[in-house]
């Protein structure tokens, strides 16, 4: 129901209720996220028919249904712009949560495809687009041969999560509701039960999942725009929860029900608590480009001075998105680390697919913290590079709401991951096929699937908030002893005023209290990142043969003069068809003649 | 746990706590000193870097004479420069530097403590990325040596997953306590080895005299630290027999031995690997290049680790038959494998 309401709020115009301007958009944003909070709620009792009482056909509260609901209700709280009302993306959002409910193929159908259209990129990527929703739709069709429709959704998963960043800050989410949509169909796929996982399929899983990673992140650790390098750091999530997918068909074909439990809880975890946090820095930096005025890394920088609210929840999501302790994402890496170590098989051999693919996700941890600092060296520290970037303003608190408040979400299920693989133990229990031996998990502390690995959010963040304290506070102790036995220093500069003459300046005018273009220093560039590492991982300088014989010159210049003659001969293309028409008749006429 | 055993463990993880801060700058100093002496230039003092911290410790910030508001450096350093020494006494008070049996032991995971460490180097690192175009291209460029190095710290995981089939680093190495490190510590030993890659180079003596308020010392001293807490967990898996286990002992007497004995080995194995990773500032070679040597070295001995411990199953036993894998990887990997 606040889904419903939600949407038809997004879509009724502001004039027809009469709310103050803006005063609609936080109202959908606060039902969006009350939407996501019952459907949280609701986890426990979602197998129960009865409890929920929601029967429409074709849809069903389900376990599935109502963990993706989570995710898809935080995307659209994400996806409601406060300064401008409507978009296509808060109802791309509820249709795709009526398609998280979907029960039946034609319904999925209907509404995932509906919510893909509407989150359509524009018309450079659109062909991309409708590919995702025809793939989407194709894995939905129950089909003639049962065993093509997994594929079908592996395939449409892996599609889905390759969605661009948008530059319109309205549709910033838009690739996180994509990739949704994509891991959806995948579940629904893997839940049915004439499902049969193969190894090709678990194979094309994990190795796709891994590439996806690798190719968003080091996109993002090369491209000039802003947008893409955000959006391909915010698929990180979508990679690992496809990869959580692999794991556990794995671990569903070896036979080991602790481990698939424990890839399935990846999974649930992946959703909960590293999904909000994605849509957050999406949302927050849509909001980055919108103030800022420009898509282009090179323009902006230094937005701590400009924008600090802003800045700080931006790095807030960017340090939860480097999977390092003690965020929701170091959850989810650990558990994915103990998953596929409780795979691991015996012999070096044998062993070695699972060692490559616990070096692919230190690589991906590596690269991502590299992309993550030049995001942060980019976009947050230095100076402002464009006078455009010197006027950002800082967003309001109201404007920040959904980032808000979908971080805090997200941050108070991270510290306690034992209760919410509580409150989805009916989830669990559907995607590994049946109970568990695993015995009930602590509230504050994962376990993995050997029982003897465990690791604990809060505890670790408390001590390191301990810790922190007594540093601050035996670093103040210690300055103040010191201040109270040295006098203070003489003021050299007494009383100096912005646009006083002074006589060392020249006669110039001191400077106001802003600076437009930052401070006087040489500023880093884009191509730090990308060429520190190639610097180190190509250390021969020897051109390759196709950049020594020209052969990218030689082939662009063909192009062009084909291009050229294609042009040139356009004009003449309708008379050469009316030609081909004409000797087409003819050559008719004459096959008949002779009959 | 009794009363007392929770007290003793409390006691240990303080003590430890102490010994690491005062020995993190003094093993620094003894780094850049031999460093120095390496590469033939003038050594500084070895208790120099304590000095500069001590000095720079209750120095109060530099006061700008401007109405302009503060440069991001100014404004950045007071909050990451705490937040990267509490990482970094985190991860330090995770691993068993001179005793087992510590109040953290049940959270010492190895992954856990590799990614902190690598959380606090990168909080110093931030500082450093706003300064000029030099000075943050060198910041990036240790950002990349760690990059390059994280992979590895997977592989030693699943190196003590199979040894203990469990990745909590306190009850791998108290099992691993009577292992020979010629026969089946080997393993060890090289995945000891591989984790000295992960040790950033001593810090250059003119460095020092960059610091200008407080919070510049407490990233002096994180970088210690870091560095401190690879070497000590590099020691623990070369010669895990060095731990003291002071709980088992039977006397209060014993008790202290035992505790010394522990402390004295920690201080040994630590100098000496900090006087071989000095060694290596004898070989004149660029920074690109030392990158990818610690990048590659740091892979092949993981790798040769895990080769070495999986063929250690196929070794014949003393009855001459091959030792069995289930056997191999000890009773806990049975009863908790699924």
């Amino acid at each position: 129901m606040p889904v419903l309401l939600a949407g038809a709020l997004s879509a009724t115009p502001e004039r027809w209720i009469g709310l103050p301007p803006g005063q609609q958009r936080l109202a959908c944003q606060s039902v969006w996220l009350v939407a996501a909070a019952c459907a949280f709620a609701a986890l426990p009792w979602s197998e129960s028919h009865s409890a929920t009482g929601f029967s429409i056909p074709g849809f069903r509260f389900d376990s599935a249904g109502s963990l993706f609901l989570i995710v898809f209700a935080t995307i659209g709280c994400c996806a409601e712009r406060w300064v401008r009302p409507g978009g296509r993306l808060p109802l791309a959002s509820a249709a795709a949560c009526l398609a998280a409910l979907a029960d039946h193929p034609a319904s999925l159908m209907v509404t995932g495809s509906t919510a893909l259209m509407l989150a359509l990129p524009g018309r450079r990527n659109a062909a991309a687009g409708c590919l995702r929703a025809l793939l989407f739709a194709a894995a939905c069709a129950p089909g003639p041969l049962p065993a093509s429709s997994p594929w079908m959704a592996v395939m449409a998963a892996l599609l889905c999560a390759t969605g661009e960043g948008r530059r319109t800050p309205d549709c910033a989410v838009a690739p996180l509701l994509e990739a949704g949509c994509g891991v959806l169909v995948l579940c629904r796929a893997l839940l049915r039960p004439e499902t049969i996982a193969t190894p090709g399929m678990t194979a094309l899983l994990l190795g796709g999942g891994m590439c996806l990673a690798l190719c968003r992140i080091a996109i993002a650790l090369t491209t000039p725009r802003g947008s893409r390098a955000i959006a391909g750091l915010a698929m990180l999530p979508v990679a690992l929860a496809i990869m959580a997918l692999g794991l556990l068909m794995l671990a569903m074909t070896e036979g080991s029900i602790l481990t698939a439990h424990a890839a399935a809880s990846v999974l649930t975890l992946d959703l909960i608590t590293l999904w909000p946090i994605a849509a957050a820095f999406l949302c927050a930096g849509g909001l980055v480009t919108e103030g800022a005025g420009s898509d282009h890394l090179g323009r902006l920088g230094g937005l701590i001075l400009f924008a600090p609210r802003l800045s700080g929840l931006l790095a807030v999501a960017l340090l939860a998105l480097t999977l390092l302790p003690p965020t929701g994402g170091f959850s989810v890496l650990w558990l994915l680390v103990e998953t596929a170590l409780g795979l691991l098989p015996d012999g070096f051999t044998a062993a070695l697919p699972s060692l490559t693919f616990l070096l692919g996700l230190g690589v991906i941890v590596a690269l991502s913290g590299l992309a993550v600092l030049r995001l942060t060296a980019l976009l947050l520290l230095g100076s402002a590079r464009s006078p455009r970037m010197a006027a950002c303003p800082d967003a309001t608190w109201i404007a920040l709401f959904p980032v808000l408040g979908t971080l805090l979400f997200a941050c108070l299920t991270a510290c306690v991951p034992g209760g919410v693989l509580r409150l989805t133990t009916p989830f669990l229990t559907r995607l590994t096929g049946g109970e568990t031996d695993a015995p009930r998990p602590p509230l504050f502390t994962l376990v993995g699937p050997d029982g003897l690995s465990s690791w604990m959010p809060l505890g670790v963040t408390v001590l390191l908030l301990l810790i922190l304290l007594a540093i601050r506070l035996l670093q103040e102790q210690a300055i103040r002893a010191r201040r109270s036995s040295t006098p203070a220093r003489r003021d050299i500069l007494p009383g100096i005023t912005a646009g006083e003459t002074v006589p060392w300046l020249g006669g110039l005018p001191t400077r106001e209290p802003h600076l437009p273009f930052g401070e006087p220093l040489i500023w880093s560039g884009l191509d730090m990142a990308p060429s520190s590492l190639k610097a180190v991982l190509f250390p021969v300088r020897t051109l390759p043969f196709w950049r020594r014989a020209g052969l990218r010159h030689r082939t662009g210049r063909t192009l062009r003069r084909l291009r050229t003659l294609i042009a040139l001969a356009t004009p003449l293309a309708d008379y050469g068809a009316a030609l081909v028409l004409v000797l087409a008749a003819l050559a008719l006429c004459l096959t008949v003649l002779p009959s | 746990m009794t009363f007392s055993q929770i007290a003793l463990a409390i006691l240990l993880t303080g003590l430890q706590l102490l010994a690491v801060i005062l020995l993190a700058p003094f093993l620094s100093g003894f780094r850049s000193f031999l460093s120095a002496r390496a590469s033939g230039i003038a050594a500084p003092p070895v208790l120099r870097r304590w000095f500069a911290i001590s000095r720079l410790w209750g120095t109060l910030p530099p006061v700008h004479h401007s109405d302009a508001p503060p440069l991001i450096g100014q404004f950045l350093t007071p909050v990451v420069a705490p937040f990267s020494l509490a990482a970094s006494l985190c991860a330090a008070l995770l691993v068993p530097a001179f005793s087992l049996g510590l109040i953290t032991a049940s959270w010492s995971d190895l992954t856990l403590i590799a990614l902190l460490l690598v959380l606090a180097r990168t909080g110093c690192l931030l500082p450093a990325l706003t300064q000029p175009a030099e000075a943050s291209a060198a910041a990036f460029g240790r950002a990349v040596t760690m990059a390059l190095v994280l992979p590895t710290l997977f592989l030693i995981t699943a190196l003590l997953f199979s040894a203990g089939a469990t990745t909590t680093l306190a009850a791998v190495l108290a099992d691993l306590s009577h292992s020979n490190p010629l026969v089946n510590g080997a393993p060890f030993v090289l995945a000891g080895a591989a984790l000295l890659a992960a040790v950033d180079p001593a810090p250059r003596a003119d460095t020092e005299a960059d610091g200008q308020s407080s919070d510049d010392a407490l990233l002096m001293l994180t970088r210690d630290i870091v560095a401190l807490t690879w070497l000590t967990l590099a020691g623990d898996l070369i010669w895990p027999g060095s731990l003291a286990r002071i709980a088992a002992s039977p006397t209060v007497l014993s008790g202290t031995g035992a505790f010394l004995l522990g402390l004295v080995c920690w201080l040994v194995r630590c100098f000496l690997l900090g006087t071989m990773l000095a060694a290596g500032r004898a070989f004149v070679i660029g920074s690109a290049t030392s990158t990818r040597l610690r990048g590659a070295a740091a892979l092949l001995l993981a790798l040769l680790a895990l080769q070495l411990l999986t063929a250690a199953r196929l070794m014949p036993t003393e009855t001459g038959q091959p030792a069995d894998s289930a056997e191999a990887d000890g009773p806990a990997r049975e009863t908790a494998r699924p």
